[in-house]
C-alpha cells in the first residue's frame, strides 16, 4: 500500500470523474466570484450560506414534506436574504477599510451561520439531503463510467450560471452598474449608479447562486454543517484561475481543480496526494497570475 | 503611560498571575495553561499581523511542526524535551520563512488565500498517514511526559503553569520590545508605506521573512509546551479551523496590542466554561465569537483589548492636557511611547492590515 | 510634577481595580468550576411516568450541555424531582464533605496525601503504585465513616472519587458534534443507567453519567479527561471517542481512573486500568480477513479509511488474507471527508476487484454506497460496523447482501427480537432516548456491556466503593454474562475477553445472523 504504480487506462474515465467534481466547485464559484468582483469581498461565509439556505430547504422539503422545488425555492430566498443581510449590515458599515477587514467579518459569518444551523438543525445527526434530480445516470462507454443526472446536473447548472453572469454583466443595465462598481466605485457613484444598491445586488444574485449550489452539492458530499464550507475553500482556487474576475474561466478552473484532485488516485492509492496537488495548483496559480504589476485583466 | 505606571501595573498583574492560580483548582489551572499557550498563538499573530500588516490563517500549522517535532524526537528518540523543543522552534521558524516567500511577492487578499492553502496542505497532506509518519505519527499519536526544568519535574498542574506564565511573559515582553525599538519602527514602516521604507534602505525581503519566521517560530514554541501540556500529539487538532479561530480571537482582541494575547488566549479558553457555568451549552461559543468578531470590526476596529488601552490613554491626556500644559512635550513623548504608530493625535487609527483592493 | 503624580496615582488605582475585577470574576469563576454545581439530576423513575415529553426535552437538554455537568435524561423527571436535585446538589456541592461534619475535615486531610499520591500516580502505570492514590484517600475517608453513619451495607462514601450517599458517578468523553456522532453511545450507557436506577440503584445510590464532548479533537478531549476529573468521578464508563481515547487511556490510567469500555484502542489492552469490552479493531481486520475466506471471496478490493481508531485493522486484514492466500487486487486510502467515491470504485473495477473489503465509518459507507450504484459495481462487499440502521437509509439498495460481522449479538436482527438480551438493551434504549433507537450501533453495543459491566463489578464490591475496590473486583469477573456477549473475563493482566464474532448480512435491510461463534 502506498506503492505507486501508474494506471494509464484510468484516466479517461477519471477525466469524466473530475470534471464531474469540478463542476461542484465551479457551481459553488460562481456566486463568489460575482461578489468579488463587484464589492470587492472575498466572501468566506459562501459555503456557510449556501449550507444555511439548504438546511431550508430540507426543513420545507424532507420534515415539512413540500415537493422538491418548493424547498430550493424557499433556499434561494433565504441565500438572497442572507447576502442582503450580510452587505447591508456589516459589509456597507466598512465601507474604506482594507479589504481583508471585510474578509475576516465574513469569517465571522462564518461562525456564525455554522454555529447557527447545528444548534437547529443538530451538529451531526444524520440529514436527509433534498433530492432535486434523481440519482440515476447514464453510461459513457469510452470511459466506462456512469454519470448521475445529478452530476450532470451540476455542470450544467455551473455552465449556465457562468453564462448567465456574463450576459448580465455584459448587456444590462444591473450589469453595468456592477461593472462600473467593480472598475471603481468612485467613478460610478460620479455616474449616478448607486453603489450600494449595486453591491448589495450583487451579494444578493451571489448568495442566490450559492443557495442553488448547496442544494444540488449536498447529495453529492455529506450533507452536515461544514462540508460544504470545505468546498468552497476549495473553490477559492477555481476563483482565483478565473483570476477573480473572469467567469468562464473561473468555471475551468473548477474542472482543473476537479482534475487535479482527482488524477493523483491514478497513480496513488494514499488520501493525501490529491492534497498535495491541490496545493501545488494553487502555489502554480497565485504565482504565474497574480505577479505583482501584472495588472488583472478583466475578462467579462 | 508613562513607564513607572506601566511596570507598576506589570507587577501587580504578574503577582495576580503568580499568586491567584495556586488557590485554584488542578482544572482551573490546567485550563489557564492552555489559554496562556494560546496567548502565545494569538501573539504570534499579533506580531504578524500588528507589526507587518500580513493576515495568516496557517498558525496552527507552524504550531504543528512544533508539536510534531517535540512528539516524534521524544517519544520515538527519546530525546530530551530542552533539545527537541528548540529544534521544534527553528523548524517552525524556518517553515515561516518558506512560507514568507511567496508572501513577497503577493499582496494582502492572495497572501491569505495561500496561508489557508498552506493550513489544508499541512493538515491533509503533511500529516496525513502514510506521507511522513516518522513525523506525523502516522495514526497513532505521539506520547510525551513532562520535562524536568532545572531538576524540577513539571508535572504537576501549579509547577507546569509557572513555567508557561514564565515563557510567555518572556515571549510578549519580547515582542513588546520589537515593537518600541528600532524593529519595530523598521516593522511599522514597512507595514504603512512600504515603499517610502525601501527608499530608506530597509531591506524589505530580509525583514517580512523575519517577521514571518518570527511569529512562525512562537507559534512553533506554543505547539511545543501544547504538546507536553496534552501530554501527546495527535494530528487532527492542527486544521484549518483552528487556525481561523485563533485568528478570529486575535482579530476581536485586537493584533496591535501585546496585551491582547493573554486577553486572547484566557478568552479561547474560558468563554466556553464560563457559558457552560452558566449552563449554555458550549457551542455557542462559536457563535458568541463570530458575533463578537463582526461587531467587533464595525464598532471597535482596532479590537477590544487595543481600544480598551486607547481610551485609557485619552483619558490620562485628556486629563493632563485639562490641567495647565506644563509640558506639552512630555505629552508627546508619552503618546509617542504609546502603543499606536507614532501619530500625536489621540484619535484611533483604523487597522491598516495592507493590501490593495 | 506634583499634579502629574496625582493623575499617575489615580491612573495605578484605576488599573489596579480593574485588573483586580477582572481578576476576581475570573478568579471566582474559575473557583467555582473546581467545585462544580450540579445541575438537574438524571432519576429514571420519573421517566416512566413521562416518556414523550421528558424524553425529547431530555434529548434537548442532553444536547444542549455537551460537556461537563450531569444532563437531565428527562427534563421532566428533573423538574419533578426538583427537591431531589436539591438534595444531591447540597452534597456534592461541598464535594469537600461527603456525609457530616466530619466530612470536611476528611476532605481536608486527604487532599495533602491525594496531592502526593496523585504525583506519584502520576510516574507510574504499575496496578500496584496507581490506585494507592486513591486507595490513600480511601484510606484516610474511611475512618470517619462511622462517625457520618453510613450504613455497613452500603459501604462508606468516597465523595473525592465520585462516590456520595446518593450518587455514584462516573464519566465518559464522546465525539458528540463534528464528523462522528458518538450521542447515542452516550444514551446508551444512561439508558441503562436509568434502568438500574429504576430498580433501585446500586448499594442505595444512584448511578450517573458525566458526558464531555471531545467534538473529533484530540486537545479537546484531554481537557475533558480533566473537566471529569476534576468534576470527582469514579471511573470512565461507555466512552466513545476516536480522537481521544488512545492517549487519554494513558493519561487516565496515570491518574488511576479505571476505563471500562471504549473503542478497544491498543492502550486499552496494554493499561492495566482499561477494560475494553469490545473485540479490538485489530481483530476485526482479522476476523474480516478470514471472513472473506469463509464467503469465497476473491480478488478484493480494499478500502480503509485514515482515522486513527480503524488503521489497526488495515494491517491485521492485510495479514490474514495473505494467510488464506487471498490478494487483493487494490488497496486504496482515503480520507473521513472524501465526497465522492466514484474514482476509487472504477479503479477497483479496472484493476479487476470482484469485491469489496472496507473499513470505513458509517458516513464514507453511505458514499462508497452510492458510488457503486451509480456506477453499477453490483460485487460482495465485506465490512463491519455496517449494521446501523440511521446510516442504511443513506446506502441506497446496493446494501442489500452485504456482509458485516460483529462480535456482539445482532440487534437489528429480526430472527433476536425475542432474544431477552436484544430486548432488554432495545427496550432500554426505546424506553428513555427513542429518536436514538435507529442509531444503535456495534459501538454502542459495546457501550451497553460496559454499562452492564460496571454495575456488576459495583455490586461485587464488599465495603467501600473506591476506585481501587472497582479495579479489584473488576479483576474477579469470571464468565459474567452480560448477554450481548457470551461471557466477560478479567483478570490482572488480561483484559481482553471478547474474541468471538458473528458473521451477518443484510437481506431486505434486516441483519441476518447467518454465522456464529466465529472466534480468533
Amino acid at each position: 500500500m502506498g506503492a505507486l504504480a501508474f494506471n494509464s487506462h484510468l484516466i479517461p474515465g477519471f477525466t469524466v470523474i473530475g470534471i464531474v467534481l469540478g463542476g461542484v466547485y465551479a457551481l459553488a464559484a460562481v456566486g463568489l466570484v460575482l461578489i468579488y468582483r463587484v464589492s470587492g469581498v472575498l466572501n468566506f461565509a459562501h459555503g456557510a450560506v449556501a449550507m444555511f439556505a439548504t438546511f431550508t430547504a430540507y426543513e420545507v422539503s424532507t420534515v415539512k414534506g413540500a415537493p422538491g422545488w418548493m424547498g430550493a425555492l424557499v433556499a434561494i430566498a433565504v441565500g438572497a436574504a442572507l447576502g442582503f443581510a450580510i452587505e447591508w449590515l456589516t459589509i456597507r458599515p466598512l465601507h474604506g477599510r482594507p479589504p481583508l477587514v471585510k474578509v475576516v467579518v465574513t469569517i465571522g459569518w462564518l461562525l456564525v451561520l455554522q454555529t447557527a444551523a447545528g444548534l437547529i438543525w443538530g451538529a451531526t445527526a444524520y440529514h436527509q439531503p433534498v433530492h432535486l434530480v434523481s440519482r440515476d445516470g447514464f453510461h459513457l462507454p469510452g470511459a466506462n463510467v456512469t454519470v448521475g443526472y445529478d452530476q450532470l446536473t451540476t455542470v450544467i447548472v455551473a455552465l449556465v450560471f457562468a453564462l448567465a453572469v456574463a450576459a448580465l454583466l455584459r448587456y444590462t443595465t444591473l450589469g453595468n452598474a456592477m461593472r462600473a462598481v467593480a472598475d471603481n466605485p468612485d467613478t460610478a457613484r460620479l455616474w449616478g449608479i448607486s453603489v450600494n444598491r449595486v453591491t448589495a445586488a450583487s451579494w444578493m444574485v451571489g448568495s442566490a447562486m450559492a443557495a442553488v449550489a448547496g442544494v444540488l452539492i449536498t447529495p453529492l458530499i455529506a450533507f452536515d454543517t461544514f462540508s460544504l464550507t470545505v468546498v468552497v475553500i476549495y473553490a477559492f482556487t477555481a476563483a482565483l484561475i478565473g483570476r477573480l474576475s473572469s467567469l468562464p474561466m473561473t468555471v475551468l478552473g473548477g474542472f482543473l481543480l476537479g482534475l487535479a484532485q482527482t488524477y493523483p488516485r491514478v497513480f496513488s492509492s494514499l488520501s493525501g496526494t490529491a492534497d498535495l496537488v491541490t496545493f501545488a495548483l494553487v502555489l502554480l496559480t497565485l504565482g504565474v497570475l497574480f505577479r505583482p504589476g501584472g495588472r488583472k485583466v478583466r475578462v467579462v | 503611560m508613562t513607564a513607572r505606571m506601566r511596570r507598576i501595573s506589570l507587577l501587580v498583574v504578574a503577582v495576580v498571575a503568580v499568586v491567584w492560580p495556586a488557590l485554584l483548582s488542578d482544572f482551573s489551572r490546567s485550563l489557564a495553561t492552555d489559554g496562556l499557550i494560546f496567548g502565545l498563538i494569538v501573539l504570534s499573530l499579533v506580531l504578524l499581523t500588528g507589526f507587518v500588516g500580513q493576515i495568516s490563517f496557517c498558525q496552527y500549522s507552524f504550531a504543528a511542526v512544533g508539536a510534531f517535532t517535540v512528539g516524534s524526537l521524544v517519544s520515538a528518540h527519546h530525546w530530551s524535551f530542552w533539545l527537541a523543543m528548540p529544534l521544534g522552534v527553528f523548524g517552525a521558524a524556518l517553515v515561516g520563512a518558506l512560507v514568507g516567500i511567496p508572501a513577497l511577492r503577493l499582496s494582502g487578499l492572495f497572501l491569505t488565500i495561500l496561508t489557508v492553502a498552506v493550513a489544508l496542505f499541512f493538515d491533509r497532506f503533511v500529516l496525513a498517514s502514510g506521507t511522513w509518519n516518522s513525523f506525523s505519527g502516522g495514526l497513532s499519536s505521539w506520547v510525551v511526559g513532562r520535562p524536568a526544568f532545572l531538576g524540577i519535574r513539571l508535572d504537576t498542574s501549579y509547577r507546569f503553569y509557572l513555567f508557561v506564565l514564565g515563557v510567555f511573559s518572556l515571549c510578549s515582553l519580547l515582542v513588546w520590545n520589537f515593537r518600541r525599538g528600532k524593529t519595530g519602527r523598521v516593522l511599522r514602516a514597512i507595514r504603512d508605506a512600504e515603499v517610502a521604507a525601501s527608499t530608506l534602505g530597509i531591506n524589505l525581503t530580509a525583514w517580512k521573512l523575519a517577521a514571518f519566521a518570527t511569529s512562525a517560530a512562537l507559534a512553533g514554541l506554543a505547539g511545543a509546551l501544547l504538546a507536553v501540556s496534552i501530554g501527546s500529539v495527535s494530528t487532527g487538532g492542527y486544521d484549518l479551523i483552528h487556525s481561523l479561530g485563533v485568528a478570529a480571537v486575535a482579530t476581536v482582541m485586537g493584533v496591535n496590542s501585546v496585551a491582547s494575547a493573554a486577553a486572547g488566549g484566557l478568552f479561547l479558553v474560558f468563554g466556553p466554561e464560563i457559558l457552560r457555568h452558566l449552563g449554555v451549552s458550549s457551542q455557542w461559543f462559536n457563535l458568541i465569537t463570530g458575533g463578537l468578531l463582526i461587531v467587533q470590526l464595525i464598532v471597535t476596529p482596532d479590537g477590544m483589548v487595543t481600544d480598551t488601552q486607547q481610551k485609557i490613554r485619552h483619558l490620562l491626556r485628556h486629563r493632563a492636557a485639562k490641567r495647565a500644559s506644563e509640558t506639552p512635550a512630555e505629552i508627546d513623548l508619552v503618546s509617542a511611547n504609546g502603543q499606536t504608530a507614532g501619530a500625536p493625535a489621540p484619535a484611533a487609527r483604523p487597522v491598516r492590515t495592507g493590501g490593495q483592493r | 510634577m506634583g499634579s502629574s503624580s496625582v493623575r499617575e496615582r489615580i491612573a495605578i488605582v484605576f488599573m489596579t481595580l480593574s485588573v483586580v475585577a477582572t481578576l476576581v470574576l475570573g478568579g471566582a469563576l474559575a473557583a467555582q468550576l473546581g467545585h462544580p454545581k450540579d445541575r438537574v439530576v438524571q432519576i429514571g423513575a420519573a421517566a416512566a411516568s413521562s416518556p414523550d415529553g421528558g424524553v425529547s426535552a431530555g434529548d434537548q437538554a442532553a444536547a444542549s450541555d455537551t460537556s461537563g455537568s450531569a444532563s437531565s435524561t428527562d427534563a421532566g423527571a428533573g423538574g419533578g424531582e426538583a427537591a431531589g436535585a436539591g438534595g444531591p446538589a447540597a452534597v456534592s456541592g461541598s464535594s469537600g464533605g461527603g456525609g457530616g461534619a466530619a466530612g470536611p475535615a476528611t476532605g481536608a486531610a486527604s487532599a495533602p496525601g491525594a496531592k502526593s499520591a496523585a504525583g506519584t500516580a502520576g510516574k507510574t502505570t504499575a496496578t500496584t503504585r496507581a490506585p494507592s492514590g486513591p486507595a490513600a484517600k480511601g484510606g484516610a475517608a474511611a475512618a470517619p465513616a462511622p462517625a457520618t453513619g453510613a450504613v455497613g451495607d452500603k459501604g462508606a462514601d468516597s465523595p473525592d472519587e465520585g462516590v456520595t450517599s446518593d450518587f455514584i458517578t462516573v464519566g465518559g468523553i464522546f465525539d458528540e458534534t463534528g464528523p462522528v456522532d458518538a450521542t447515542v453511545e452516550r444514551d446508551t450507557v444512561r439508558a441503562y443507567f436509568n434502568q438500574v436506577n429504576a430498580a433501585g440503584g446500586v448499594k442505595g445510590r444512584k448511578l450517573r453519567l458525566l458526558d464531555c464532548d471531545s467534538a473529533f479533537d484530540p486537545s479537546r478531549a484531554h481537557q475533558c479527561s480533566q473537566r471529569l476529573l476534576s468534576q470527582k468521578i469514579l471511573s470512565i464508563v461507555g466512552w466513545t471517542s476516536p480522537s481521544g481515547e488512545e492517549p487519554e487511556t494513558k493519561f487516565l490510567t496515570g491518574q488511576g481512573v479505571p476505563t471500562i469500555g471504549g473503542l478497544s484502542v491498543p492502550a486499552q489492552f496494554s493499561s492495566p486500568l482499561a477494560y475494553p469490552t469490545m473485540a479490538s479493531l485489530e481483530l476485526h481486520g482479522t476476523a474480516m480477513g478470514h471472513h472473506a475466506k469463509d464467503l469465497g471471496v476473491q480478488a478484493p478490493g480494499v478500502i480503509i479509511v485514515n482515522v486513527n481508531f480503524i488503521a489497526p485493522l488495515q494491517n491485521a486484514m492485510l495479514k490474514a488474507l495473505a494467510e488464506e492466500g487471498i490478494k487483493p487486487v487494490d488497496v486504496e486510502q482515503v480520507d473521513i471527508t472524501k465526497a465522492d467515491y466514484s474514482d476509487i470504485i472504477v479503479k477497483m473495477r479496472a484493476a479487476g476487484a470482484k469485491s469489496i473489503l472496507a473499513g470505513l465509518d458509517p458516513f464514507s459507507y453511505a458514499r462508497m454506497f452510492q458510488a457503486m450504484e451509480r456506477q453499477n459495481f453490483k460485487v460482495p462487499v465485506l465490512g463491519f460496523g455496517l449494521d446501523k440502521k440511521s446510516a442504511n437509509e443513506a446506502y441506497g439498495n446496493f446494501i442489500d447482501g452485504a456482509e458485516s460481522l460483529i462480535p456482539f449479538k445482532e440487534a437489528f436482527d429480526p430472527a433476536l427480537a425475542n432474544d431477552p438480551d436484544v430486548a432488554e438493551y432495545f427496550g432500554a434504549v426505546q424506553r428513555y432516548y427513542p429518536n436514538q433507537a435507529k442509531a444503535l450501533d456495534v459501538y454502542s453495543e459495546a457501550q451497553w456491556v460496559a454499562a452492564k459491566v460496571f454495575v456488576e463489578a459495583l455490586k461485587r464490591i464488599p465495603g467501600q466503593i473506591t476506585r481501587q475496590s472497582l479495579v479489584t473486583a473488576l479483576n474477579t469477573l469470571k464468565n459474567f454474562q452480560p448477554g450481548l456477549i457470551p461471557s466477560v473475563t478479567y483478570g490482572p493482566g488480561n483484559h481482553d475477553p471478547n474474541h468471538c464474532f458473528q458473521w451477518i448480512r443484510n437481506e431486505k435491510s434486516a441483519w441476518k445472523t447467518y454465522a456464529t461463534n466465529k472466534c480468533f
